[in-house]
């Protein structure tokens, strides 16, 4: 469970995040859309504990801060976040090790599934872009976080690391995981969703589930970014 | 006006513009200015450092060395990623656009001109050195800061026809690089032989190789060198020949890519790209890792290490993979530079000084401050304190080794006591600690990722006062015992060690509160 309760971050000056609050059960998928600068990937880097913020965010009851919390945690940063200097195999014993995790064939799996597994002794640095956020999201997923946290994780991906990345979605939630996943491919997260946050300015304008109607992501996003809150 | 001359003049207004919005860089601007004028301030009235002025012709060989130098790194970039005068937004919005490819060369010339200078503003900074030493007027030193510009951008262009010529094969890269580094073991071979430094190396020697005619034909350098030399000096006929033969490998320049390569907007991409990503990088607070460019893997795996130490034993992998025989590339060119600083000005103050300025860049190159610019040290759940334990871990004995190292040369090179050469490595190591303190204490504070003009400053004065504690007691003891000099450095190690630990305790918790913020 990932529990947002008033969460303000401000640049100077610039409020970023003002208020925030949102909550995703075990088992569930939500969603966080926005147009650009609304303030979603300084969300998300609170809730991940990588910023200062006012407000509470716990992860199954534990102050994100906290080392039990950050075990929990599994992120897709926005832009690929991996060393030149090791290989593809060696990112994910890295990642075993940091959270001393053993490995229980997982991270070959997950190679294999995002077509790295002939690359596994490749270093990062010769990967194309592409194939560099397939490694950043199988490291973010290897240690088998309870809570995970994707921005915009499709970026740069080919279809059929996409197609294995919606089959991720769904087991992740099948498996009790809470997910967030921030995109502006509202296309790509529709079938999967179970709730949506849609921020403009800082702020969540809007929240639905999907048991509330029957109503696309598309027509949600542009009702509420053209029109204001509708809250 | 057109397109390019209205980017041209937009780009300037809006960069006197900045000034107004964001006063910090109008401060640092002032900073820079004062900066300069202290350096004038300084000025000793003219009076030589040791009595008399060292040789004119020693100064011209450095000036000559350092062009040279700008020549054969920026140049020899042509047999990899080329040479560019643009950047990307030029590459996407300009070379697409209905603008004539003559006309864009023209525009990226000009801008690269206007960048080069800008790179030899540093060299104004040795004002007080090369006015005691050698008596140098100012007008002569902007005239070498100018010309240092001119070189880099020579370089660049250079680099670009090296890339135009060699880029299409194999075969033709290996003959240019032949040829290219040919060229330049010609050049050194002939001032070697030329000034019998075999076996006999003086400086005076050294000096005369340097400053012998044929050097003037060195590419690029050598009518560089010239042309500062006669403007100086008010010499017309060597000012005349410079600019002649700078026109003309302009004009060759701008044919040969212009008309004779019909299209060389592919022959700039790579290079243009290249920079991009390190400017990125750089917006990111990644610092660019310099790596060979073919990496031994070597051992595969990651086999030790659990919880934070995994951390500093991914560093040891990283480093083992990134290095240079024992030393990483930084601290071989510190080595190197101060071994020629030890010919050149032999003076111990000013080589250890200098060796702990170098601190900046062995510090902040080191592998755990780009660690800090991943998210994984945020999120790996362990103790902040232990992972900062493990995360600076590899830069300790780093900074030893390359302490201990780095004064090797200078030892043999000016025959110091070995006592005192034990005493500066001590003391350049124990600095080290401050440093690492103080990149942790700019952490702690800012914690951006992303560093401004005005932060390094600070960081810079961080560093400072820090040092400050060790300097005083290092000149204390210099009162008592003003004859062993070695005395007063060794007393800074104890200071500096706790000063660091001191530091280290305060910030304990900085990975808990600083922020991963790449904004």
């Amino acid at each position: 469970m990932l529990s947002v309760k008033n969460v303000t971050k401000k640049y100077g000056r610039l409020l970023a995040n003002n208020n925030v609050s949102l909550e995703i059960s075990p088992g569930e998928i939500a969603v966080l859309l926005g147009p650009n600068g609304a303030g979603k990937s300084t969300l998300i880097k609170a809730v991940c504990g990588l910023l200062r913020h006012e407000g509470e965010i716990t992860l199954n009851s534990m102050n994100n801060k906290s080392l039990e919390a950050k075990s929990l945690l599994g992120y897709v940063p926005e832009l690929p976040a991996v060393y030149d200097l090791l290989t593809v195999s060696e990112h994910l014993q890295f990642i075993l090790r940091a959270y001393k995790t053993e490995d229980d064939g997982l991270a070959e799996k997950l190679l294999r599934r995002f077509e790295l597994y002939d690359k596994r002794d490749k270093l990062a640095k010769e990967l194309s872009k592409g194939m560099q956020q397939k490694l950043s999201i199988c490291c973010a997923l290897v240690h088998r976080p309870k809570v995970v946290i994707f921005d915009e994780p499709m970026v740069g991906l080919d279809p059929h690391a996409i197609k294995q990345l919606k089959e991720i979605f769904s087991e992740l939630k099948n498996e009790g995981a809470s997910v967030l996943i921030s995109t502006h491919m509202i296309d790509s997260v529709e079938d999967y969703w179970d709730s949506v946050y849609i921020m403009v300015g800082g702020q969540l304008r809007a929240h639905r589930k999907k048991s509330d109607g029957d109503f696309s992501l598309e027509e949600l996003f542009f009702s509420v970014t053209s029109e204001g809150s509708v809250r | 006006m057109g397109a390019l001359s209205y980017l041209f003049f937009a780009r300037l207004r809006n960069q006197v513009k900045e000034f107004v919005r964001k006063p910090s860089k109008l401060i640092m601007t002032a900073v820079f200015a004062l900066a300069i004028g202290v350096t004038l301030l300084a000025d000793s009235g003219g009076a030589p450092h040791y009595g008399s002025y060292r040789s004119i012709e020693e100064f011209y060989a450095v000036v000559a060395v350092l062009y040279g130098a700008v020549f054969v790194t920026v140049a020899k970039n042509g047999f990899s990623n080329g040479g560019s005068v643009f950047s990307m937004a030029d590459v996407n919005l300009i070379f697409v656009s209905p603008v004539k490819a003559s006309s864009a060369l023209f525009f990226g010339m000009l801008q690269q001109l206007g960048k080069s200078l800008y790179l030899g503003v540093f060299l104004l900074f040795q004002y007080t050195l090369a006015r005691e030493y050698y008596g140098i007027e100012y007008t002569t030193l902007i005239l070498v800061a100018f010309g240092y510009g001119i070189t880099a951008l020579f370089s660049q262009m250079t680099a670009t026809l090296i890339y135009m010529a060699v880029s299409s094969s194999d075969r033709k890269t290996k003959i240019g690089k032949a040829v290219f580094y040919g060229v330049v073991a010609a050049f050194i071979g002939a001032a070697v032989i030329r000034g019998g430094l075999i076996g006999d190396f003086t400086i005076e020697k050294a000096v005369y190789a340097v400053r012998s005619t044929f050097m003037y034909f060195m590419p690029v350098s050598g009518f560089v060198t010239l042309g500062v030399e006669g403007a100086a000096s008010g010499e017309v006929i060597k000012l005349i020949i410079s600019l002649g033969t700078g026109l003309a490998f302009s004009i060759a320049y701008y044919i040969l890519i212009s008309k004779a390569r019909g299209d060389y907007y592919e022959d700039v991409l790579l290079s243009a790209q290249t920079y991009f990503s390190a400017v990125t990088a750089a917006k990111e607070g990644k610092a660019a890792e310099v790596t060979p460019k073919n990496v031994r893997v070597g051992r595969e795996g990651l086999t030790r290490g659990y919880g934070a130490s995994a951390v500093s034993e991914k560093h040891k992998t990283e480093n083992r993979r990134s290095r240079v025989l024992l030393l990483d590339k930084i601290s071989l060119v510190i080595t190197a530079m101060l071994a020629l600083y030890s010919f050149i000005l032999p003076s111990v103050t000013g080589i250890f000084v200098t060796s702990v300025y170098t601190l900046t860049i062995t510090v902040a190159a080191g592998r755990w401050a780009k660690e800090l610019a991943y998210p994984y040290i945020y999120l790996i759940p362990e103790k902040p304190f232990k992972k900062l334990v493990y995360l600076i871990r590899e830069q300790i004995p780093s900074v030893i080794i390359e302490s201990i190292i780095c004064f090797i040369p200078v030892h043999f090179i000016l025959k110091t006591d070995i006592l005192l050469t034990l005493s500066m490595m001590a003391a350049r190591a124990a600095f080290g600690l401050i440093f690492i303190g103080a990149n942790l204490v700019f952490q702690r504070l800012f914690s951006s990722a992303s560093k401004t003009v005005l932060t390094i400053t600070l960081y810079m004065l961080f560093t400072a006062a820090f040092s400050m504690p060790a300097i005083i007691c290092g000149v204390l003891v210099s009162f008592f015992a003003p004859f062993n000099p070695e005395l007063s450095l060794l007393a800074t190690v104890p200071v500096n060690a706790v000063v660091s630990a001191v530091i280290l305790f305060a910030v304990r918790n900085v990975l808990q509160y600083s922020e991963y913020n790449n904004r």
